[in-house]
């Protein structure tokens, strides 16, 4: 890969998702497939059924929040087919390696929490025969874990998390309604750090189940949910910074997906000037909110938000610091947003481009030797 | 002389120093009720059938202990008097430890613990408490320091007889503002539920103070912070803009500013580094979403640095302070929208000298004085005046 004349790219949230109820249904054991083939006379996708739990009911734009040319040849949902997913991304993007990130299984946090058990089994060997199967060395995947149910996500991540391209851990719904740091959520840290797994968390984790997804009220239009869109996100991050999880558990390593990142700034700085209350609130804690972060967080690029002017957003990075060494590369597709690398790597600083098309990512995963040089790999070290 | 001198502050909050100051404000039913919800000694002397029992009163219907408390203290070292209920209940300390220290012309009471008494959850009780309040801070704060300016307490709850109350109280020559922070109905304070809320307002000429804090009681469904309930008081005070952010967005989208022409809203309890990535995203998404605002006439971002303030309590910035002159000026007008705003008697208190050094050089008299002056616009200018005026030398 060194040796490509093209720039490698690193694309690390990419959604596909299954064809059909029928179509996961089918890696299930036979008890649990009348549950999940049942059906919804309302469902606005094949597979978007049983398998997915209640969402909020804002009316979307052209129906959908997902690329209508992205719907594969044959039909069903966006994301749910190979080639049209290489043909429409993969290749044309020049994509090196990406991680496949789900849509349906985003939040396997079913009301029915032994159904998200059999859920998250089913989509992962259904993700390992189809999507892994198919012989495309790039695509590596974060598996899905029940949240609701802890323990048993920890044997899901012993049973799967040794695959060679299932690099991550998807913890994208908070069905305790609690942080990400909280400890209920440690067991599936420990499991994720034990296997050498990231965790990557995803935008709307605490928008379905009647999570709280927002602070203040409930916003009274799609306009308004999108502005408040990145608060969880926000409040997860700063539970893992102040809650001593990653000095409990030091190789884990956090990548914040599809939560936007133009809110670190004023959050971590508030968080390191709360560090006198912190050090009585959680005595255990050994540092500043930000040196956590600077070593254990990444984040995705996705949304590129700046409303075309993107100097302002660079100005403001550059006073923070360092977050050109946390940002990743994110396309988001098949959904309405979704960004290209063009857009996103044009309007970066020439000094940021290589770093957010595959080197903060390839440290991310661990792909040090196949995408960095041995100097910057050497920068590496030296930083920790 | 400091630099600070004449600073205009848009956050006191003040409290009662026993909630039987407030009591005396209740009609003689209202009062009898509270007596019943009270120790025996504080029940009979309500009535006039005791002496005062000694020590603090602290169990009565007004009473509610925070979710969340400074670890280090929650208020600003000797602010508090012995046997007080609360900090800020004390005028003449107001007067030592801020008024007359930091040179300040006019200060805006926007209540301490009285902010969450509209979530109580008997509706009519907070219709009744709320009213004592505002005559409790007309009688003793108003008439007592010719600084200092009022925000109309109302109950959140009771949209109809909050709207009566801000016609009724809001007629004081220095009731400046209506205080919206208790969520009791779970909706951002731009919903059409809160309409005769937004009519009282524009009639009567008041602004809208929303301050954040008013999701943490156990009777409010909503959060203070997304995602889950903070751990720390550390984490509630650094997400605090959250709230904010929802209830703006509200302001802005729900058309309530572009209906309502004259209102102006001030923003207290998020300080100030939130505002610019969050108008990046709200004018982004107001490209793909302006189908949910079509009364807007132009960007977001643009309706928010008309119309809104933003206080700068809490001022807590760490060592990240010396980059927060040059962070505030990456995008957007917001000389214009910063204000002073000192919350006293909080811990994170800050004087206008220590907020005004950390701004851009060329802010200082915007911040300090002149964002408020456009605020306080239907303050008489006989209230005003004097605050405009340049500090002597």
């Amino acid at each position: 890969m060194k040796t490509a004349v093209k720039t490698p790219l690193i694309d690390v949230d990419l959604h596909h998702t299954w064809a059909s109820d029928e179509a996961i249904a089918a890696y299930m054991p036979a008890a649990w497939q009348p549950y999940f083939t049942g059906g919804s006379p309302h469902a606005p996708f094949p597979g978007y059924g049983r398998a997915h739990p209640p969402h909020l009911r804002f009316p979307v734009v052209a129906g959908s929040g997902l690329r209508p040319e992205a719907v594969p040849p044959g039909g069903g949902t966006p994301g749910s087919h190979y080639e049209t997913l290489r043909d429409q991304h993969l290749d044309p993007s020049g994509v090196s390696r990406a991680l496949l990130t789900w849509q349906y299984g985003l939040h396997p946090a079913l009301l029915n929490p032994d159904a998200s058990v059999a859920l998250c089994r089913a989509a992962n060997d259904f993700l390992i025969d189809y999507w892994l199967g198919q012989g495309d060395e790039r695509l590596y995947a974060a598996m899905c874990v029940p949240p609701a149910s802890p323990d048993e996500a920890v044997r899901e991540i012993e049973r799967i998390g040794g695959h060679p391209h299932v690099i991550a851990v998807l913890m994208a719904a908070n069905p305790f309604s609690k942080p990400l740091g909280h400890p209920v959520y440690h067991p599936i840290l420990a499991a994720a750090a034990e296997a050498g797994l990231p965790v990557v968390t995803h935008v709307g984790s605490d928008s379905i189940n009647k999570g709280s997804w927002h602070a203040g009220g409930l916003p009274g239009s799609m306009l308004e949910y999108f502005t408040v869109l990145d608060q969880p996100a926000a409040h997860h991050l700063s539970s893992l910074l102040v809650g001593g999880v990653f000095d409990k558990l030091p190789d884990l390593r956090i990548l914040f997906n599809e939560s936007g990142f133009t809110w670190v700034p004023w959050l971590v700085w508030a968080l390191d000037a709360g560090y006198a209350e912190l050090r009585v609130e959680q005595p255990s804690l050994e540092r500043l909110p930000s040196e956590y972060f600077h070593d254990h967080v990444w984040l995705s690029t996705q949304p590129f938000v700046g409303d075309g002017r993107v100097s302002p957003m660079i100005e403001m990075l550059e006073i923070f610091g360092g977050m050109e060494n946390r940002l990743c590369y994110a396309s988001d597709y098949p959904h309405w947003d979704s960004d290209l690398p063009k857009a996103v790597l044009s309007r970066l600083p020439p000094a940021w481009r290589p770093k957010v098309a595959y080197e903060n990512s390839a440290r991310l995963f661990g792909w040090t030797a196949e995408f960095l040089e041995p100097e910057a790999e050497a920068t590496v070290v030296s930083r920790s | 002389m400091t630099h600070g001198d004449g600073a205009i502050d848009l956050s006191v909050l003040h409290s009662w120093a026993s909630p039987l100051d407030v009591f005396e404000y209740l009609p003689a039913g209202w009062r009898n009720y509270i007596a019943e919800h009270m120790p025996r000694q504080w029940h009979d002397h309500m009535l006039g059938n005791a002496p005062r029992p000694p020590g603090r009163l602290v169990s009565s219907p007004m009473s509610s202990d925070l979710a969340y408390h400074n670890p280090l203290g929650d208020y600003l070292p000797g602010s508090m008097p012995d046997d007080a209920y609360a900090a800020g209940s004390d005028l003449e300390l107001l007067r030592q430890q801020h008024l007359d220290a930091a040179g300040i012309r006019l200060a805006l009471l926007c209540h301490g613990p009285g902010m969450l008494v509209p979530a109580i959850p008997v509706p009519r009780l907070t219709a009744e408490l709320t009213r004592a309040i505002n005559d409790w801070t007309v009688d003793r704060w108003l008439e007592a320091d010719s600084r200092l300016l009022g925000t109309v307490l109302v109950p959140t709850q009771l949209p109809d007889v909050a709207a009566a109350e801000i016609r009724r109280v809001g007629s004081h020559p220095r009731m400046a503002a209506v205080l919206l922070a208790a969520n009791p109905l779970g909706k951002p304070f731009g919903h059409p539920i809160y309409e005769p809320i937004h009519a009282a307002a524009e009639e009567t000429g008041l602004s809208l103070v929303i301050s954040a804090g008013g999701d943490q009681t156990m009777e409010t469904s909503t959060y203070p912070a997304a995602g889950g309930l903070p751990g720390t008081f550390a984490e509630f005070r650094a997400l605090a803009p959250q709230a904010l952010m929802t209830h703006a967005a509200s302001l802005i989208a729900q058309g309530v500013l572009h209906r309502w022409r004259s209102i102006s809203c001030l923003l207290l309890g998020g300080g100030v580094t939130w505002m610019t990535p969050w108008l990046w995203r709200f004018d982004t998404d107001y490209k793909a979403f302006r189908q949910s605002a079509l009364w807007l006439k132009s960007r977001p971002s643009e309706v928010f640095c008309e119309r809104f303030l933003v206080g700068t309590h809490p001022f807590r910035l760490g060592a990240a302070v010396e980059r927060l002159a040059a962070y505030l000026q990456v995008d957007h007008d917001l000389a214009g929208v910063v204000c002073y705003a000192s919350g006293y008697p909080d811990r994170d208190y800050y004087s206008p000298e220590v907020v005004a050094a950390a701004l851009p050089q060329e802010w200082e008299s915007k911040v300090l004085r002149e964002n408020a002056l456009r605020f306080l616009h239907q303050v008489p200018e006989d209230v005003t005046a004097n605050a405009a005026a340049q500090p002597a030398a």
